[in-house]
Formats: structure tokens, sequence, C-alpha cells
């Protein structure tokens, strides 16, 4: 399947929001987040499953998601990630942001055309 | 890499991320390939295309360890930090719940923290930083001259040289950058009553160069001003510059009349500039003026002035002081006395006169020493509290370490409490250090400029600084203690107990020793005061005030105009006196030219059948010229014969007056009334009768060698004498009357520019301050050791008795009264004190030789002092025992029985 640069780009921006919301249902372990983007997407991502790794880490690091080992309903060792109050008080902020500004975008390139 | 070290991570957690990756990678592949093994694919395919998915296996791994070792990094320090904070917290809850406790605690370690925030502020304004706006203060020093003097033989150095001297030091000196002369003057501001002295300095150019000082507006004296001939510009200090003239920008270039003369402002020096002093400058002038003559660079005259340089980078004192050496002889060649054969030697310019360091500094060294002192008995009062404490907490200790916390993290969480507790009485110090502070400068050292804030910068750091030592210091050794209680304390306890009650009472005997040192200190301190202050100066220094004057003087007169000037101010002084003791409040007045601790004139003389002059150790004969008045105006007793009529002065039978070792000097034995003394060298010289013999007085210090002294009649005198004071005997304290005998006198004569009046005491106060100083400072402390002490010794004692209340119980129950309980406490509690005696004694003997120096007319090792030093504490150690074993002694036997 070829990559799409451009979707890249703006996807890798906002995967931290994405992740963080998946985790406010529930804990989940890597797979599950994965799983619940594509899902939640339609259909694949267009980004590396590591790129997802790698978000969880660095949320993990500054303190908005929390990892803990644990057993999967498959009985396999999985490490969960659960919101922290921090995490969730920036999802809450951060999705205020990312609709704003997708609601500008979006109403720049409509007006645009029909004012074309 | 720095952080792991920092963080003390070993390179296995590294590997630990790495597998913790690993493991999660292969997690996330495996749930993959499920879904796609579901969904049909076979096993090869499934895990190919997971991969691919994941965006290849070896990327996703590299990239994926360095976030996740980033990550555990900072988590750790996370949690580091976080456990810290908690024990903060705990700690901070614990104070909170225990106030009585926590106070005690802070401020103990308030009072011990904050003497040395003071003492470390009195350092480093005498000693350590310097004066202000001094650039690298350690690179500066001052010439000193050290010859033989021809009469005793006697090496004496000096720090006074002349302008001959400055001169050939800045040509010759090449190990020198800069080479500057001073000379402190008074210049009056204004004219009449409200004129106002200022302390004047006269620099020569370099000066300003030398300290690397900047002015604040302005500009400073250019070399080309160095020259009399020119221009008088003057640089006012910071504070006049304010208080006078408003701070105005505009005050430059404007011309200033001070002392009867106009001087152009050309500049203001910064705020707290002193020069190479510690004491106020209100103005800077020209040396070249203030020397008086236009070739002062040239002429050997006697100008007295100290000459200081900056030492090249690199170059030695020593070297320095040799090329001036050389220098030196090479002007003093075929001068009398023999000054070609003296040398030159460098000094830092902290140094007194003779090239030593002064006493006060001296006393400050060991002022430092001794708030030390008070701070390690605060500390040790504070290690037996926490000790105490770790007892009581045992069972909660246990608790911990069954739950498996660490030794190391219990040790902190001890430690985090004792810092909590230091930290805030630290913050209690400052209060302390600003109180002590303000005693030290208005009481204590009121010469010196004070600008900075007496919580400056340094002093809390060096207070920061203790606070977290004291921290470490008094909780470490009982955290390590408490952390290593045993889970099963029942047998332990006891032991732990006595090996507590053992620790305390070592504290407490070496808080007494400390106490015992402060107070011998402070007693001989105290003596030396006492000593100074009874030294019998041969008048009654605190009724007496002296009053010197400054004339406006028209410029050009002629010889004519000048001899009849002059005898109209000898009228004046004369009526000046009559009509200051008319003034109430005034018993009597004087005139005087030369007068004890204002001087006197060098005369030589011939007694009658003494062959020649004995010499004294103070020097002399030292002649004065006094008005009849004047013995009963300084209080000075004549011990034989009279003092002078009002009828005896110019043109009657030549009398004279001698001081009472002068008559023993001239005449052992005999009576010395109607003997006659020749002033002066010529063959027709008049006999001078003696006509009465007064006690001695001093010329200028306290501690002066008695010399030969005596006195004529005011109008008697040499035509070469000159140099007139009116002295004042007041019925009150003499600074009540300054401003009024002031206002009399400008009014009586409006010619005058200024009237300088001076209570004596306020003269000699300056030279009993380091004395004062000591004492002062040295009893605070002591007293501060002794409560300290006291309360220490009260809580280790009281502690003991609870301790041993079984043991009180059976005593009492097999007999004992309560009257042998008491004596049982007590007598505990003298052998702590005694020990501590003893020791302190020790110390004391073994230290006291380095503190003679610093005392006058004492020994170090006063038996007196010692005494009332010993019995102070033991009295101390009773009255701290005293409660306890009271307590003790109320104990129901049958309750401590049953407690046993």
């Amino acid at each position: 399947m070829p990559r799409q640069p451009d979707r890249n780009t703006i996807l890798k921006g906002t995967l931290d929001v994405l992740v963080l919301k998946a985790l406010s249902r529930a804990p989940m372990h890597g797979f599950e987040v994965t799983e619940w983007l594509e899902r939640e997407a339609g259909g694949s991502l267009g980004l590396d499953d590591s790129a997802v790794y790698q978000a969880l880490y660095r949320m993990e690091k500054r303190g908005l998601v929390a990892a803990e080992w644990g057993v999967s309903e498959k009985n396999r060792r999985a490490r969960y990630y659960e919101l922290t109050r921090q995490g969730r008080a920036h999802l809450k902020a951060e999705t205020e942001r990312v609709l704003s500004y997708a609601d500008m975008v979006r109403s720049i390139l409509v007006g645009g055309e029909s004012a074309a | 890499m720095k952080r792991r070290r920092w963080l003390r991570l070993k390179s296995t957690d590294r590997q630990l991320s790495e597998q913790d990756v690993i493991a999660e990678l292969e997690a996330h592949l495996a749930e993959r390939m499920e879904r796609l093994k579901a969904s049909g694919m076979s096993e090869e395919e499934a895990r190919a295309e997971a991969e691919r998915r994941l965006g290849g296996v070896a990327r996703a791994r590299y990239a994926l360890v360095r976030a996740a070792w980033d990550r555990d990094i900072r988590l750790t320090l996370r949690e580091r930090v976080g456990s810290v904070a908690d024990d903060v917290r705990y700690a901070v809850r614990l104070v909170t719940r225990e106030p009585g406790y926590a106070l005690v605690v802070i401020v103990t370690l308030a009072l011990g923290i904050g003497a040395n925030a003071t003492m470390f502020g009195l350092l480093d304004r005498l000693l350590l930083s310097g004066p202000t706006h001094v650039k690298e203060p350690a690179q500066l020093h001052r010439f000193y001259a050290s010859t033989r003097s021809q009469q005793s033989g006697e090496l004496t150095t000096f720090a006074q040289l002349n302008g001959v001297a400055y001169e050939a030091f800045r040509a010759r000196v090449a190990s020198v950058e800069h080479v500057a002369a001073y000379r402190s003057q008074k210049l009056t501001l204004g004219s009449g009553v409200d004129a106002r002295q200022l302390a004047a300095i006269g620099v020569t150019s370099g000066f300003f160069d030398l300290t690397g000082v900047r002015p604040v507006i302005g500009r400073f004296i250019a070399p080309s001003e160095d020259d009399a001939a020119g221009e008088r510009v003057v640089v006012l200090g910071h504070a006049l510059w304010r208080s006078e003239f408003g701070g105005d920008a505009g005050i430059l270039g404007d011309v200033v009349q001070l002392s009867g003369n106009g001087y152009r402002v050309i500049g203001v020096a910064p705020p707290g500039f002193t020069g190479v002093e510690l004491g106020r400058v209100d103005a800077w002038v020209q040396i070249a003026h203030a020397a008086g003559r236009d070739r002062w660079t040239t002429e050997w005259i006697g100008l007295y002035i100290p000459i200081v340089a900056r030492l090249r980078p690199g170059a030695s004192a020593e070297r320095a002081a040799a090329e001036a050496t050389a220098a030196w002889r090479s002007i003093t060649e075929g001068r009398p006395g023999k000054m070609e054969e003296g040398y030159i030697t460098l000094a830092g310019i902290g140094a007194d006169r003779h090239g030593n360091e002064p006493l006060e500094a001296r006393v400050t060294r060991w002022l430092v020493a001794v708030a030390a002192i008070v701070l390690l008995v605060a500390c040790a009062n504070v290690a037996n509290i926490y000790f105490a404490r770790g007892l009581m907490r045992r069972r909660e200790i246990a608790v911990r370490l069954a739950l498996g916390i660490s030794r190391g993290r219990l040790i902190r969480l001890l430690l985090a409490e004792s810092m909590v507790l230091a930290v805030l009485g630290g913050l209690a110090a400052l209060a302390v250090a600003y109180w002590g502070a303000n005693v030290v400068r208005t009481v204590l050292l009121p010469h010196v400029d004070w600008t900075t804030s007496a919580l400056n910068a340094r002093v809390l750091v060096v207070a920061g600084g203790i606070t977290m030592l004291v921290g470490v210091l008094t909780g470490l050794a009982p955290a390590l203690r408490a952390s290593r209680t045993k889970a099963h304390t029942s047998v332990a306890s006891s032991l732990r107990a006595a090996q507590s009650s053992r620790t305390a009472g070592t504290l407490a005997a070496l808080q007494a020793a400390f106490c015992v040192v402060l107070l011998i200190g402070a007693g001989v301190f105290v003596r030396s005061l006492w000593s100074v202050n009874a030294v019998d100066l041969g008048l009654d220094a605190d009724r007496v005030l002296a009053a010197s004057f400054e004339w406006d003087t028209p410029a050009h007169l002629t010889d004519e105009e000048r001899a009849a000037q002059s005898d109209r101010r000898r009228t004046f002084y004369r009526e000046a006196a009559q009509r200051i003791a008319a003034e109430p409040g005034v018993e009597h007045a004087s005139v005087a030219i030369g007068s004890a601790f204002g001087g006197a004139f060098y005369a030589s003389i011939r007694a009658d059948g003494v062959d020649s002059i004995p010499p004294m150790p103070g020097g002399g004969p030292y002649m004065s010229a006094v008005t009849a008045d004047y013995f009963a105006t300084l209080g000075t007793p004549l011990t034989r014969g009279r003092a002078f009529r009002v009828s005896e002065g110019a043109g009657t039978d030549p009398v004279a007056i001698i001081s009472r070792s002068t008559a023993e000097a001239l005449w052992p034995g005999a009576d010395p009334i109607d003997r006659c003394v020749y002033i002066g060298d010529g063959a027709e010289i008049p006999c001078r009768r003696v006509v009465g013999v007064a006690a001695d007085t001093r010329r200028f210090n306290i501690t002066e060698e008695p010399a030969l002294q005596f006195y004529v009649p005011l109008g008697q005198q040499p035509a070469w004498m000159g140099g007139f004071t009116v002295l004042a005997r007041t019925g009150v304290r003499p600074d009540v009357m300054t401003e009024p005998l002031r206002r009399v006198l400008h009014e009586m004569e409006p010619s005058l520019r200024f009237v300088a009046i001076q209570p004596f005491n306020e003269y000699l106060e300056p030279q009993r301050r380091p004395w004062k100083l000591g004492a002062v400072l040295f009893t605070l402390c002591g007293a501060l050791a002794l409560s300290i002490a006291v309360i220490g010794l009260y809580s280790v004692i009281a502690y003991l008795v609870v301790h041993r209340r079984h043991e009180f119980g059976v005593r009492m129950a097999l007999g004992a009264e309560r009257f042998d309980v008491i004596t049982l406490v007590l007598r505990r509690t003298l052998a702590l004190a005694g020990i501590g005696v003893a020791i302190g004694l020790a110390v004391t003997v073994l230290a006291a030789p380095y503190l003679q120096p610093l005392l006058f007319e004492t020994q170090a090792r006063d038996g007196a002092v010692v005494a009332i030093a010993a019995a102070a504490l033991i009295a101390a150690a009773v009255l701290a025992g005293v409660l306890p074993a009271w307590r003790a002694s109320r104990v129901s036997p049958t309750e401590a029985l049953r407690d046993g």
C-alpha cells in the first residue's frame, strides 16, 4: 500500500490526542489502542504501528498516561496504559483546540470554493 | 552519559528498558498475527504483514528503545523527587502536629544560626569584603617605613610618610601599577551656626584608578589637577549629594564653599564608597591643596600621609618592598636621624598605623569562633531531642521496617524532618541576624559607613549553607541510630535507652564545656573593658567637652592686620571661656594651648639640681599653656601646691606646674615646690618657679605611658605655640550642652565659620571599642549558649528521670526518702556539669596564650573569672536539674513499680 506522506504529517501532530481519546474509555494495551484507532478511522491509519507506541511512550514520559504490566484476556502479558488526571485534562483542552482548528480550515477551504 | 551518572542508574537499567520494549513488541506482533491468520493468511504471510505494518522490526525496535530509555529516566527522576516531596510533606505534618517540640527546636536553631550570620556579616565587612567599590582589595598595600629611634634605639614602624616618598615610590617602584596618597581632613560646609563639618579626604588623582571605582555622575580628579596651582575641585560623596544637594545632577559644575574656599563640583562618588578605609567620606578633594604647599612632592615637610599602591598582577609584595626601600634610601640620604638606615615594608590596606592587624579585626576572628561554639551547643541540644524522639517513635519505625521500607529510605525520611526544622530555624534566624547586625552596627561599630543591608546576598548565602549543614549535622546520627531499631523491641529497648542516655549525657557534658569556655572568654573581656574604663585618666572624662574653632579669614592681610587679628582672637578665647562658664549647666571653663587628649608641645627643659632630664617611656617634656581654671575644669587634682591664679599670665613672674611623674623623675622624694625649671636651650633663661604638682594626664591615648608634662600660665608660653582650645566642665551630660554652646559662641562672634564641640568621652570611645566589642558579644553569646545548654540539660535529666521511674519506685518502696531521690538526680546532674567544667577549663588553659594579646591588663587565665564561670555553670546545672529531681521524688512507688 503506498504511503500517503501528507496524511502522515497531519496525522502525527494529532496522534497524541487520538491516542488519549482511545484511552479515555478504558485502560488498553498497545495493540488494543492501534485496533481502536483503525476501527474508528474506518480502515488503515496510514502510519506505522510503531508510531502509536512512540506516542504512548512520549505521553508516559510527560505524565499524561501511566503504564503497568498486566495480563490480557488471552492470558498474555501485556503493558496496559491508562489516562492520568493530567492526561484527561490535556485531552479535553487539545480536543477543543484541534476541532476548532479543523473547523477553521474547513470553513476557509469550503467557503473559498464558493467565493471562487 | 552525564544524566545517567547523576541519576545513578546502572547500565543494566538500559537493558531493562530494552527488554520491556522487546516484550511489548512481541505481544503486539502476536496479536496482529492472530487477527491476520483469522482472516485467512498463513503463518509466514501473517508475520510478514505484521512486521510491515509495524514499520520493520529492527527500525521499530531501535526507535522505541531510545524513546523507552528516555521515558524511564524521566519516570525514575519523577519518582525520586516525588518521594522526597512526600517525605517533606510528612515532616511538615509531624511538625504541625507537635508545635511545642518544633518550636523549641526552631528557636534553638534560630539563635545559633542567627548568631553565626551576624558574626559572618561582621567578619565580611571588617576582613573579607574589603572597602565598598574597591576592586580586588587583596592587591592593595600600604607602605610602612621602619626606622630606629635616635633616643632609644628602638625600631618603630609607621605608616605616615610624605609627598617626597610618594613621588619616589611612584617613579621607582616598578612592581606596582598605581600609587596614591591621601589625607583625612575636616572641611566646613557653610558658615556660622548652621555650618556642617564634613569628613573629607584629599587624594592624588591616581587614587580613583587605584581603587577601580567609577563615578555616578561626572568624573574624578584628573592628573592635571594634582597641581596645587590650579582650580580647587571636589567630588561629592553620594550620601552628602543626596542630603545637602537633593541628589540633583545639575550640581555638576557648580562651586561650593568649603572652609572658605570655592570648590567646583566635578563628580559624585557611588554610594558606600569610603576609599580604602571604612569610615564615611563626604567629599574628595585634591591632596595638594590639603598639603597647603605648592611643592609638596619635592619638599620634605611633616605631612604624615599614608601611601597605598596596587601590585601589578604577578608581582610580589617583597619585591615591591625592596624597590621601595631603595627609593627610600635615596631620598633620605643625608637627612637627620639616620633615616637612610630604615627600610620599607608592605602590608594589606586593612592594617593599622603600625602595620598590624587592627585589634577590632582580631577580636572579630575570635567572635566568629564563639558564634560557631554557640551553634554547636544548639546543635547538640537539638540532636539530643532527636535521639529522644527516635526512641519514642520506635514502634512506628519498627512497623515501617516490617512493611518493607529500606534503611536508606527510612534515614531519608527522618532526615527530612531535621531538614525541615533546620530550614524553619534558618528562616527565623534571619530575624535574629537582622537584630544582631543592628546592635553591631549602631552600638559597637558606629564609625563604619554601613551601606549594604544587614541581610545582604553574602550573608544570606552563608546562612543558607549553615542551615543545610545544621540540618544534616543534627539529624544524621539520630536517624542512623533510629533506623537500626529492631522490629522486636522489648529487650533491645532498654539497651537502646541506656545507649541513648549515655549519648545524651555526653552531649550535655560537651555543651557544659563549651559554655564554660564562652563564659570565661566573656569574663576576661568584660574585665578588660572594666580595666580600660577604670584607667586613671587624671580627669573627669564624663563631664568635659572641648571646643575648637575655624575662622572665616580674609585671604590677604598685611602683617599689621594679622597681628591685630591674633590679638582680637586671643581676647575672644578668654571672653568665650568666661561667657561659657556663665551658662547654666556649665561649672567651669578655661582656655588652653595643648591639653589632655588634645596634644601638647615638645619643649626641652633644664631643672635645678638635675644634671640630665631622665627619659620617660611616654616621652616628653610636653608643655601646655593654660588658664587658672584649667585643672578645675578637667577635674585634675593638684597633689601639691596650687593652681595658677587668674592674675598670672603675660608679664607676671614665670611660674610652672608639673605633673606628678615629672616631679618624681626630676626630684625624687623631695618637695618640688619653689624649685626652678628652665624652658628652652638659651643662656639667659629666667627661673620658672614650680608652684604646684598635678596628677598625670594623657596626650592622646588611654593606653599611653607616663610622660614628662608641665604647664605654664596662658600668656607665658613661647610665641611659636598656637592652637587654642576652650574647655568646659558641665554639670549635666556634656552632649546635652553641645548645641547650646555652639549657638552661644556663634552669637558672640559672627566671623566664626565653625565651632567643633566634642565631649571627651566621644573622643575616647573609639579607643575602648575593641574591648567593648569583645565584652558585649562574648557575653551575649555566652548567655545564649548557657540558656540553650540549661534547656538541653533539663531535657536530658527529665528524660533520664522518666526512664528510671521504675528504679526510683523501687528505691522508695525500699525505704528511700524523697530527699534521697532528689540528691540522686542532682548528683547525676552535677556529675555531668563537673565533667563539662573540667573539659572547659582544659580548653581555656590551652587557648589562653592566643587570647592574651587581645586583653587589657587582664590575665586570660584570671582566677576570679574562671571561678565565677564554673560557679555559674554549676548553678545553672542545679537549676536545670531541680525540677526533674523534684518530680522524680513525687513518683508514687506503687505506680512506678506497676509501670516497670
